[in-house]
């Protein structure tokens, strides 16, 4: 695993967010307390001398680690946070897709409707799945969440799409060009307060969080951020090996996520 | 001689709250449950799904066992809460427990 530069990793995300906050006029930003996006928290709060100007929005399907819930409702307080649930609310008649894409993305449409972004901040990273690898910083959905991945802009000399038609969006992904093992640096430089599940107990710890459902430990003794990184230097597995949505065929991945699956 | 009969263990004291949540997981019954938590001895918790979750249906078939500090299962409980058209996970309520890593 290649360790870059933080301090330019940081000083173009932190860019990225400023220019996001000057563009539009209601960003939201994804939060699903895991190491990702809780590290794209920190760096808001960098961005705007320690607040998050903008609201969290966690995407509740109910079946999260409980953990994880305290965790969510610790960091909110500490860090005064406007947070807001969106909750997948799905009739049981309703079949399909798993239950992570179809209530993920309903909710989160729901939400985007009701609240009126124009813009999300979302914490995906280019090397976690090869169909995120060919996301923008600033990537543009349309009004049913569909983006063509094939006909995108490039995004030369620092320009960015950041125009839409009525009931567009744009995401923003500040954190793209990062590595797992960046995450985990900045973590170790700045503190950065984490989900316990995270961390060894009893031998296993999560590599990756999700719901309790689609989520497996991996065996680890590794108790401190410290004790991580070096783990990480030496491991060949990939990050999201333990989850089991990623298991799709990566063609299945790629129209789910053109289709608005996040 | 009247034959001897052997007489049947004792079976471990049930606790209506949980008997009540598994009969019928609504938001009432989840919210006696959390108080009922609180107060007693429960330490680790832990989900187990037999199925994939093609629906949210199959949350049915799922349960989590919660246990006590030396790991021994003291209940089981749905992982649900069904209420006047709400159908949603309900782990939040477990606020509190910690994950029990000693199972697969």
């Amino acid at each position: 695993m290649i360790e870059q530069d933080l301090n330019k990793l940081e000083e173009k995300s932190i860019y990225l967010i400023r220019e996001a906050n000057a563009k539009f006029k209601k960003i939201g930003m994804l939060w699903s307390m895991g190491k990702d996006s809780t590290t794209m928290v920190s760096l808001v709060r960098k961005a705007f001398l320690g607040k998050v100007p903008f609201p969290v929005i966690h995407i509740d399907n109910g079946i999260d680690f409980p953990e994880t819930y305290k965790f969510r409702d610790d960091l909110v307080k500490k860090w005064n946070m406007k947070l807001i649930v969106a909750k997948s609310r799905i009739q049981p008649e309703m079949t399909g897709f798993s239950c992570c894409g179809s209530n993920k993305t309903v909710a989160l449409k729901k939400l985007m409707d009701e609240e009126g972004f124009d813009a999300i901040i979302v914490s995906i990273r280019r090397d976690e799945h090869g169909i995120r690898s060919k996301e923008r910083y600033m990537s543009l959905r349309d009004k049913d969440f569909k983006w063509n991945y094939k006909d995108q802009k490039a995004e030369l000399w620092n320009n960015y799409t950041t125009k839409t038609d009525r009931g567009e969006h744009i995401r923003i992904h500040p954190l793209l060009d990062w590595n797992e093992i960046d995450i985990w640096n900045y973590i170790m430089r700045y503190k950065v307060p984490l989900n316990p599940l995270y961390f060894s107990k009893e031998g296993q710890r999560f590599r990756s969080l999700g719901c309790t459902h689609c989520t497996n430990a991996i065996k680890s003794n590794a108790k401190t951020v410290e004790q991580i990184v070096d783990e990480l230097r030496g491991t060949k597995e990939e990050e999201r090996a333990g989850r089991q949505q990623d298991k799709e065929k990566a063609y299945i991945m790629e129209k789910l996520r053109a289709l608005g699956y996040m | 001689m009247a034959a001897k009969t052997k007489q049947a263990g004792r079976k471990p004291a049930s606790n209506p709250i949980v008997e009540r949540l598994n009969a019928s997981p609504t938001s009432a019954n989840w919210a006696a449950f959390s108080r009922a938590l609180k107060r007693s001895r429960a330490k680790y918790y832990r989900a187990f799904y037999p199925k994939r979750l093609k629906g949210k249906e199959d949350l049915t078939t799922a349960h989590i066992s919660i246990y006590d500090s030396a790991y021994k299962e003291m209940y089981r409980i749905p992982v649900f809460v069904r209420d006047k058209g709400l159908f949603e996970g309900a782990t939040i309520h477990l606020k509190g427990l910690l994950l029990n890593r000693k199972v697969g």
